[in-house]
This record gives structure tokens, sequence and C-alpha cells, in this order.
């Protein structure tokens, strides 16, 4: 067994084969806990229980992956999220029923085939795990927000965009040019609005920058970037920032209404707590002054 | 015509905003901002087929302008609805 605390909810990963599996990768043993005091908000059994539901999908969608590619089917009573490598020599499915388990028990089991023998198909595994995470705690007011995230005199600065827009480049150029700093995550990590005040955690999930932190800081900023010849900073308004906001939460589970209601209500209460802005700039080191300035000082 | 049923009237911190998302898995989604005109046209004329005459209707009588100003933002409310394709005809 493997017990994992992301953001402060214990995931629990069953089955034979599973401890070697989380040890062979880089990213999961940062996240090992030896609590065990409460059932876990997720279990993920590796048990090959990935049957479907003999009716047609409400739904299906079909998305790439950089490696790869995903079929997600929505049943009225459960997901199936089915993922296959670039050459499509390997695949394995992920079946996450809805509704909660009985007190006591994880409040979500979800079922995957995923061969815990294959380490090599990791990035699978992270998507799948990624999308298993997001709907477990999509109702604990906890959003993994794309997004490169640096650490600043112990405060958090998201930095969101469309990929290529430059979220790390940006974020580098901090590390470079700013005094105390860190890069909490590079991709996707991870927010929780049910606090005193809004926190950013690290997360196992930090797309091609090995930067698996496992630590929370208070939420500071979110800065939403945009390429352009000089540099400037504004506050978003409400609405403009919400449309900033949204593509960076995880798009399949925007799909179905209740999911989406849950989403919203956690931006909902982040944009009354954490002041949003566009930065349109440069690579270079002006930019992240601009950005620290604004958000810092 | 009729206003799409999937879609719903959200507050997000303060603001009324209709979320359309796209169909596919790429950013398609558009968010649409409501005032409190709009909201009130939105609620009275939700799960029901309507006119255009209805929406002048509703703002004569709860608003008290005129027929011309009514069907010029009669009109205007009903384009905004139908380039957010949030209404079927």
């Amino acid at each position: 067994m493997v017990r994992l605390s992301i953001a402060d909810h214990i995931i629990e990963w069953q089955g034979e084969g599973v401890r070697e599996l989380a040890d062979q990768t880089p990213n999961y043993p940062r996240f090992y806990t030896a609590d065990s005091s409460e059932p876990p908000r997720m279990r993920l059994c590796f048990d090959g229980k990935v049957t479907p539901p003999a009716t047609d999908p409400l739904r299906t969608l079909d998305y790439d992956l950089a490696e790869g590619r995903c079929t997600l089917r929505y049943y009225e009573e459960c997901y199936l999220l089915t993922l296959w490598s670039g050459n499509e020599s390997f695949s394995a499915s992920l079946l996450c029923p809805l509704g909660e388990g009985a007190t006591g028990e994880p409040l979500h089991t979800y079922h995957t085939d995923f061969p815990t023998s294959a380490p090599e198909w990791r990035y699978l595994l992270d998507h799948l795990m990624v999308f298993a995470y997001s709907l477990a705690t999509i109702g604990a007011r906890t959003l993994i927000i794309h997004s490169s995230t640096i650490v600043h005199a112990e405060r958090g600065a998201m930095f969101l965009g469309e990929s290529g827009t430059g979220k790390s480049t940006h974020t580098r150029l901090w590390l470079k040019h700013i005094e105390d700093c860190h890069l909490l995550n590079d991709d996707g990590p991870i927010i929780r609005t049910d606090r005193s005040s809004p926190l950013v955690y690290g997360s196992p999930w930090s797309g091609k920058t090995h930067c698996y932190n496992n630590q929370s800081v208070e939420l500071a900023a979110m800065v939403r970037l945009r390429q352009a010849p000089y540099n400037r900073i504004t506050r978003q308004s409400t609405i403009t920032a919400f449309g900033a906001l949204l593509p960076s939460c995880l798009p399949t589970l925007q799909k179905r209404e209740r999911d989406l209601d849950e989403i919203c209500t956690t931006l909902s209460e982040l944009l009354s707590k954490v002041p949003i802005y566009l930065l349109e700039c440069l690579p270079d080191e002006a930019a992240a002054h601009t950005s620290h300035d604004a958000i810092f000082q | 015509m009729r206003i799409k049923s999937e879609y719903k009237i959200r507050k997000i911190a303060g603001e009324n905003v209709i979320v359309a998302v796209g169909a596919t898995n790429v950013n398609t989604t558009s968010i649409i901002s409501f005032n409190a005109t709009s909201v009130e046209l939105w609620n009275a004329l939700s799960e029901r087929d309507f006119t255009v005459a209805d929406v002048v209707a509703i703002i004569k009588n709860d608003y008290g302008q005129s027929e011309e100003i009514a069907t010029r933002d009669a009109a205007a409310w009903i384009e905004k609805l139908r380039e957010a394709k949030l209404i079927e005809e």
C-alpha cells in the first residue's frame, strides 16, 4: 500500500506492487505519509476492475496528450478514462464511480488496470492520477491550476497562460533576478480555498521540470501572462480574471454541471480573496521586477 | 425561441455570469457577464418558449420604458444571447 498526502488530502494506492511502482517514480515518494489516522479521501485500487456500464456513455471526449491520447467517457454513474501511449503499444484505464463511500471508508474508491510493473509509462500514470485526484477533491475547494508557481518571502505567486506563453521562462527570470525565491511547481500546483486564506501547494505533477516540492504557502496573487513588446501589469476585473482562471483548470471536469458548479464555487472564493493580474511582458529581467513590484510591494 | 436548458446563471465573486463550455477539449469556453436587467429577463424567460414581443413586454412593464426603447433593448439582449449560442430557435 502507498499512502500519499497531496495538498493535505490523503490518497491511497492499493494493490500488489504499488509500493515498488511508486518507489520507482521521481515524484510520488516526496508525498509519502505515515499518517493513518483517517480514511483516505481517495483510494485507487490497481485491481483491473475497469469494466464500464453496459449502457452507452452520455458523451465521449477524445483528446491528445503531448505523447499519446485519451478517451474520456461520461456515464450517469461513473467516468471511464482510457489512455494510450504515443505508439499505442500501451494503454490503461481508470474507472471512477460517482457518489461517496460509507462512513469510515474512503470517500471515493476508483479502479485502474494500470500495470504496477510499468514504471516506464509513468507519464500516463501521472495523467490518470491528475484526473482521479481532481475528481476526488473537487468538492473540497481544491483545484489543480495549470501554472508555474514561485515562492517569494514565504508567499506564492502563480503564473498562468496557455502553453507557450512563457510561464516557465518568467519564473526562471524570477529565480535569476529576484532574491529569496524558489520554484514551488512548474505545471500543476494545487490551490485550496477552505483555509483561513487561500493556500497554494506543490504537487507530484510538474510537467517537464522535476520540481516536486511538498510545501504549501499562502497565495499572494495570480498572474496571467501574455507576450508583448513591452512590460505592463494591470489588475483584472472579476469577470476577466474568471475568464483567465477557468481555462487553467482541468477542462475535462467542466463538462458535467455538478463538477463545473464545484469548480466555479472554488474560483469564486479565490477571486474574492486573491488579486489577479494581467502581465503583458517581454522575456527579460524588467518583466520579473514588474510583476514582483506589483505583487509584493 | 427558447433559452437552452443546459445554461444557468452562476454567481462568481458577486458577478452574474453564464459559463458556456465548449464541446471539445480545446478552450472554446465563453463567459458572458449579465447585469441585473439581463438576469431578470433570463429568469423570467427560462424554461419556456418566448418571442421578441415577450421580451419587449417585460422591459416595458418592469422598467417603464417606451415601446421604442424596449424594442431596441430587447433586440440587443436577444442578439447577445444568439451570439453566445445560448438560444435555440
